[in-house]
C-alpha cells in the first residue's frame, strides 16, 4: 500500500526558489521554457541543460527529487531516441545493421528534441518541487484574471481549485483509514480478476463518497457563516509579497531568453 | 502470552521530508481475557499501535507475537489474524456502506467464505450481543440510526467475525453519556462472560477508570506507564504532564488529600469517593 500522501511534489524548504512569489515563478518559468523553443543547435541546448542543471545544484535541490521528477518521461525518451535514431536520415552513415542504418542527422536530432523534453520537465519540476499547490493556484488566478472581462469567474475557479487541493490529502487519508478499517473486517482488495477487484471496491467507494458529500456541506455551511458570497472581492491572509529575489529572477530569465534569440545558438 | 509486541517502532513515509515516527520500540503484552485500557494524548501513537496488533500495519523494525507465533508476511496468515483479533476503528459507523444492516453487520463473515446459514446464524447473535433487535432493525438502513445505535451496529459488525481480542478505537467518541455508559456496560460483559479480550484506546479517563483492570499510558510512542488504574491515576501530576486529564472525582479527591484527607492511592467513582468520605467523617466524628 502507498503510504505517500503527498501531495504534488513540493518539498519543504527555504532555497531561492522557494522564497520566490509564485507568480514571478511562474511568469520567469514561462520565459525559460519560451527560451527553451529558441535553442536551435545541439550545443546550444547542451549549455541550456548544463546552465539548468548548473542552477539545481546553487539553489540545491537534492539530485534524488528531480531523479524522481524525471522517471515519468523515460520511457517517453527512450521511445523518442530510437524514432529519431533509426528514421531520420542524412549524413554520414555511423552504423549499418543489414538494411537498417544509423545516420549522423539522426543522432544529431534525437540528442536534440531529448534534451529539449529533459530540459522541459527538469525546469518545470524545479517549480513545482519548490512551491506548494496552493501557491501554484495563487499564482494562475493572477494570470487568469484578464479572462474575467469575458465573464469568466476566476476567483470562483481557483477557489474550487483551492478548496480541491485542500480536500485531496484529507480525502487520500481518510481513504488510507477506510481501507485499513474494511480490511479488518476481513476485505480483500488485492485478489480477483479486474471485475471481481471493482466489485470489491464497493464498500471502500460508499463510505467515501458518505463523508465527502457531508464534509462538503459541513464546508459550504462554514463558508457561508464567515461571509462567503459569490462575486465578492476577497483579500488574503497573507499576502504575497514581491522581493528583489522576484525581480532578479525575472530578470535573469528575460536575459536568458534575449541572450539565446542575439546569439543564435 | 496472547499478544506481545517486542520492540515495535513505525515510521510513516520513511525516507521522505515527511517521515515521522509514531511508535518507537514498544513492548507490550496482553494476556487471554485480560481487559486493558489503553491511554494517550492524541498523536501519541494509540492508532498506529493498535493497528499492528491484528497485523494491518507492518512494524518498520520490531515484531508481533500472537500465541508465541511471530506474525510474518503470509497473506492467509494475516487474513486470519484480522479474523481473530478484531479492530473496531475510531467512528466505525463512517464505514457503512451496505444497504441494510443485514449486510452491514454480514460484510465480515461473508468475507471468510460462509454460506448463508452461516452468515445469518452469525449476524443474529452479533446483534443480538450488542443488545439489538435482530427482526426490528435486519432490513433497514444502517445510515438512519442514532449515533448511539450506529456504533452498536458497527461493533456487532466486528463481532461477527467471532475474535478472541477486541481491539477499540476511542469506542465512546461522539456519544453521549448514555451512549457511553450502555457501550461500556457492553464491553465490560463481553470481558467477563465471553471472555473476550479487550484493548481500548482512549483519552477520556473516566470511561478507561470504569472498565480496565489494567492501563498503560502511551507518550510520543513510548509506553511510559503500565499498571491498574489506583497506580497510575494515582500519578495525578505525570499524566497531567503528558496531557491527560484525571477524571473530574480523582481530581476533587487527589485535592482533598492535599488538604488532609486520608487517603492512599487514587479514588475514581463516586460511590468510592462517599465511601472514603463518609469513613473520614465518622473518624473525625469520634474524635
Amino acid at each position: 500500500m502507498k503510504q505517500s500522501i503527498t501531495l504534488g511534489q513540493y518539498l519543504p524548504g527555504e532555497s531561492f526558489l522557494h522564497r520566490l512569489n509564485p507568480r514571478f515563478k511562474l511568469l520567469s518559468l514561462a520565459l525559460v521554457l519560451v527560451t527553451l523553443f529558441f535553442v536551435k543547435t545541439l550545443g546550444g541546448m547542451g549549455l541550456f541543460l548544463a546552465l539548468l542543471i548548473l542552477f539545481s545544484i546553487l539553489v540545491r535541490m537534492p539530485y534524488s527529487y528531480l531523479l524522481r521528477g524525471l522517471k515519468p518521461i523515460f520511457y517517453i525518451v527512450i521511445f523518442t531516441l530510437i524514432i529519431y535514431l533509426f528514421f531520420t536520415k542524412g549524413g554520414a552513415v555511423l552504423l549499418r545493421l543489414g538494411p537498417i542504418t544509423v545516420e549522423e542527422a539522426g543522432v544529431i536530432q534525437g540528442a536534440f528534441v531529448v534534451g529539449r523534453l529533459i530540459a522541459l520537465v527538469l525546469a518545470s519540476i524545479l517549480v513545482t518541487l519548490t512551491t506548494t499547490p496552493l501557491a501554484l493556484t495563487h499564482g494562475l488566478e493572477f494570470f487568469l484574471t484578464p479572462l474575467k472581462l469575458i465573464r469568466v469567474p476566476v476567483a470562483e475557479i481557483t477557489m474550487i481549485m483551492t478548496i480541491a487541493l485542500r480536500f485531496i490529502p484529507t480525502l487520500m487519508e481518510e481513504s488510507r483509514r477506510l481501507m485499513l478499517a474494511q480490511m479488518a473486517r476481513g476485505a480483500d482488495f488485492e485478489t480477483g480478476n479486474l471485475f471481481r477487484k471493482a466489485r470489491n471496491l464497493t464498500p471502500l467507494i460508499v463510505p467515501l463518497f458518505v463523508s465527502a458529500f457531508r464534509r462538503a456541506d459541513e464546508l459550504a455551511v462554514a463558508m457561508e457563516a464567515r461571509g462567503y458570497r459569490i462575486g465578492a472581492r476577497r483579500t488574503r491572509m497573507r499576502e504575497e509579497t514581491v522581493s528583489w529575489r522576484d525581480w532578479v529572477a525575472l530578470a535573469a530569465s528575460g536575459a536568458l531568453l534575449a541572450a539565446v534569440i542575439i546569439a543564435g545558438i | 502470552m496472547f499478544i506481545r509486541t517486542e520492540a515495535l517502532t513505525h515510521t510513516y513515509m520513511p525516507g521522505t521530508p515527511y517521515a515521522t515516527t509514531a511508535l518507537r520500540g514498544v513492548d507490550l503484552e496482553l494476556e487471554r481475557g485480560s481487559c486493558t485500557a489503553l491511554l494517550g494524548p492524541s498523536g501519541s501513537g494509540k492508532s498506529t499501535l493498535l493497528q499492528h496488533l491484528n497485523g494491518l500495519l507492518k512494524p518498520t523494525a520490531g515484531r508481533l507475537l500472537v500465541d508465541g507465533r511471530e506474525v510474518g508476511e503470509d497473506r492467509q496468515e494475516l487474513l486470519q489474524l484480522r479474523r481473530r483479533i478484531g479492530l473496531v476503528f475510531q467512528m466505525p459507523e463512517q464505514q457503512f456502506f451496505a444497504e441494510t444492516v443485514f449486510d452491514e453487520v454480514a460484510f465480515g463473515p461473508r468475507n471468510l467464505g460462509l454460506d448463508h446459514n452461516a452468515v445469518e446464524a452469525r449476524v443474529k447473535q452479533a446483534l443480538s450481543q450488542v443488545g439489538l433487535d435482530y427482526g426490528a432493525i435486519k432490513d433497514r438502513s444502517p445510515f438512519l440510526f442514532s449515533a448511539g445505535q450506529k456504533r452498536l451496529i458497527a461493533l456487532a459488525a466486528v463481532l461477527a467475525l467471532r475474535p478472541e481480542a477486541l481491539i477499540l478505537d476511542e469506542p465512546t467518541a461522539g456519544l453521549d453519556p448514555s451512549g457511553r455508559r450502555r457501550l461500556i456496560e457492553l464491553l465490560a460483559g463481553l470481558n467477563r462472560e465471553k471472555g473476550l479480550t479487550i484493548l481500548l484506546a482512549t483519552h477520556d479517563l473516566d470511561q478507561a477508570a470504569l472498565l480496565a483492570e489494567r492501563v498503560l499510558v502511551l507518550n510520543r510512542g513510548r509506553i511510559v506507564m503500565d499498571g491498574p488504574p489506583e497506580e497510575i491515576f494515582s500519578a495525578g501530576e505525570e499524566l497531567r504532564r503528558i496531557g491527560l486529564a484525571l477524571p473530574a472525582i480523582t481530581e476533587i479527591m487527589l485535592a482533598l488529600k492535599q488538604r488532609g484527607l486520608p487517603l492512599d492511592g487514587a479514588v475514581f467513582s463516586i460511590p468510592e469517593a462517599r465511601r472514603v468520605i463518609n469513613r473520614w467523617r465518622k473518624q473525625a466524628a469520634k474524635l
